[in-house]
């Protein structure tokens, strides 16, 4: 009982702590979305690495990847390349859009997909995307809580809501400030979990005896199989690109005060990419010792060992740590979504005059019915669906990546192109998804859809999905712009733009990139329109 | 604006991750751990060191470029 007393003591002082603090906070700083939404951009290096740690290395991410090594092996082990790859790419992609975002106010990656290709409606489809995707992320998260208080034996329905109600009300006062104290007390308890686990390997056998009796209880061994490269790195690469293209990744970004900021916090996030190879070599350590999941629920591994295996009050720490490290991503994915709503969708289309504390109250209100939206379905609808929506989701965001990802390295793509790129991809991706068939551990059917997001190519190589349709989705868009520009065709009536195609490419291409990236004023009446969008 | 051939050497720790053709093997085990998987802690190594020299590098004085 002393693991299920210290996690409850622990709970409550952290969680009275984040009330404490919204309370505090709240009267200092003016309510704009700007304030609420992504702290008034002014979280320095320290603050900045705590939170993404918080929202991107997630109880999910700590809880699913050990179970991925625990089932299947080397492949669950793509994690950590996937971590390890978006911090160079973060050093690059990241400064620049955080310096579009600065200047022109964005908080969304919606925003900056509509004014650089000058298309509200572009800027509205990958808000919904975003939103899309990002609504069974923040499900999947809670299911990891509920997995943990489950193994405590807090089962049932009122745990799980009183967590995420106070949770909710902490972001709801005072926004991105809450997860952000929360991730820094999260990153502690963490830390003592890793060095228990740690401790616990080297008691039991070490690494040596852990990955010999795992290799033997693995039916394809310990490394990847000949044929499973392919699906591996596209798994890694789907991933990366994904995580650019994820509204909640952004808003951490955009939370920093500077672009030096950015670029001290690429240098120091491979520190998490070690904890998380860390935590995966961890399923190992569960399925050499033979931990057996509750119900077969494969989520339910990790808090399985820790009740096992770690001291008890050393249990209550790491339950706790897992429990917020739930609850903060949580937290900063529904202020994310909600951002994508007030900006993409409420503010063009619903109410064009509004203010920027009206921009706030929209916001929140909107977190909160993300979030018990969230909640109301891994309640009320089965559990299993939302994890197969979050596995749609990752491919579904992908499908983003030319709006928002390469937009930024170009603005080539015709808006129009872009959508009906990003449109096809959906439906490829989706349509694979759906096609992909579960196989139990005979090699049977066990269900006819949503098994998974490998795409078998027959000769046991398998790819990700994802990659596959944004493949897809590129070319369409390629052509697209390539056919629009040749035939002239104007733009449709549905967008405030001029964006006519251009005849001489060049030129006015390079200055439109300067314009977004180096700083020259936004509202220049130039004749592409190129910045022409939803203003903030 | 800061020296743009430096940020180059971020393809290093973007590439080094991905080599699991080469990197798909036991041997050398280190603390009992396999090559394939320890060769993924010494990325995250390398990735800080590149990262925080390209840094070094780029930097302009106090703030950073784009301003």
């Amino acid at each position: 009982m002393t693991d299920v007393a210290v996690f409850v003591v622990l709970m409550t002082a952290v969680l009275s702590l984040g009330f404490g603090m919204a309370h505090r906070r709240r009267a200092r700083h003016r309510q704009t979305l700007e304030e609420w939404g992504v702290a008034g951009r002014a979280f320095g290096n320290w603050t900045t690495w705590f939170l993404l740690g918080g929202s991107m290395y997630s109880a999910y991410t700590f809880i699913a990847v050990p179970a991925l090594t625990y089932g299947a092996g080397a492949i669950g082990f793509f994690a950590v390349p996937f971590a390890i790859v978006t911090a160079p790419l973060t050093f690059v992609l990241t400064t620049k859009i955080w310096s579009v975002a600065r200047r022109h106010g964005f908080l969304t990656h919606g925003e900056f997909a509509g004014a650089r290709f000058g298309s509200p409606a572009l800027s509205a489809l990958v808000a919904v995307t975003g939103i899309l995707a990002t609504m069974p992320y923040i499900a999947v998260q809670l299911l990891s809580l509920q997995a943990v208080l489950r193994t405590v034996g807090l089962g049932g329905e009122l745990p799980l809501l009183a967590a995420v109600t106070i949770v909710s009300i902490c972001t709801f006062r005072s926004g991105l400030r809450a997860p952000a104290l929360l991730s820094i007390v999260k990153d502690v308890l963490l830390a003592w979990m890793l060095i228990t686990a740690v401790l616990m390997v080297a008691m039991f056998g070490g690494w040596d005896t852990t990955f010999h009796q795992a290799g033997q209880r693995l039916p394809q061994g310990l490394l990847l199989p000949e044929n499973g490269q392919l699906g591996f790195l596209t798994l890694v690469l789907g991933s990366a690109l994904a995580i650019f293209a994820y509204p909640h990744a952004l808003t951490g970004m955009l939370a920093a005060k500077d672009v030096a900021t950015i670029r001290r916090n690429a240098a120091a996030l491979p520190v998490y990419c070690l904890a998380l190879a860390l935590m995966a070599l961890l399923g190992f350590f569960a399925l050499a010792r033979g931990v057996v999941p509750l119900d077969g629920d494969l989520n339910t591994v990790v808090p399985r060992m820790i009740q096992e295996y770690f001291p008890p009050w050393s249990a209550g720490v790491a339950y706790a740590a897992l429990s917020i490290a739930a609850l903060i991503p949580a937290a900063v994915m529904s202020i994310a979504a909600a951002n994508c709503f007030t900006r993409s969708i409420y503010r063009p289309y619903l109410r064009p005059s509004a203010s920027p504390a009206e921009e706030a109250r929209v916001s929140r209100w909107t977190s909160l019915a993300v979030k018990f939206g969230a909640v109301a379905f891994i309640l009320l609808v089965d559990a299993t669906y939302s994890v197969e929506l979050q596995l749609i989701g990752g491919v579904v965001i992908l499908q983003t990546v030319p709006a928002v990802v390469l937009g930024l390295l170009t603005a080539w793509f015709h808006r129009q192109a872009l959508i009906i790129g990003l449109l096809t991809g959906l439906a490829v991706g989706v349509t694979m998804l759906y096609n992909i068939p579960r196989l139990d551990a005979a090699g049977r059917v066990a269900e006819a859809h949503f098994g998974g997001s490998s795409w078998s190519l027959g000769d046991g190589r398998t790819i990700y999905v994802g990659l596959v349709a944004l493949a897809v989705n590129l070319l369409v868009t390629v052509v697209f712009t390539v056919l629009l520009r040749l035939t002239g065709v104007p733009s449709g009536p549905d967008t405030t733009g001029h964006d006519t195609p251009e005849p001489d490419a060049d030129d006015p291409r390079l200055r439109r990139l300067d314009q977004l990236l180096d700083g020259l004023p936004r509202k220049e009446p130039s004749p592409s329109g190129a910045l022409d969008g939803p203003r903030p | 604006m800061p020296k743009p051939r430096a940020q180059w050497l971020l393809a290093v720790p973007a590439a080094a991750p991905l080599l699991t053709p080469f990197t798909n093997r036991t041997d050398p085990v280190i603390l009992g751990v396999p090559f394939f998987y320890w060769y993924q802690f010494f990325c995250a190594l390398l990735a800080i060191a590149v990262i925080t020299a390209v840094y070094l590098v780029t930097a302009p004085g106090k703030h950073g470029e784009g301003r």
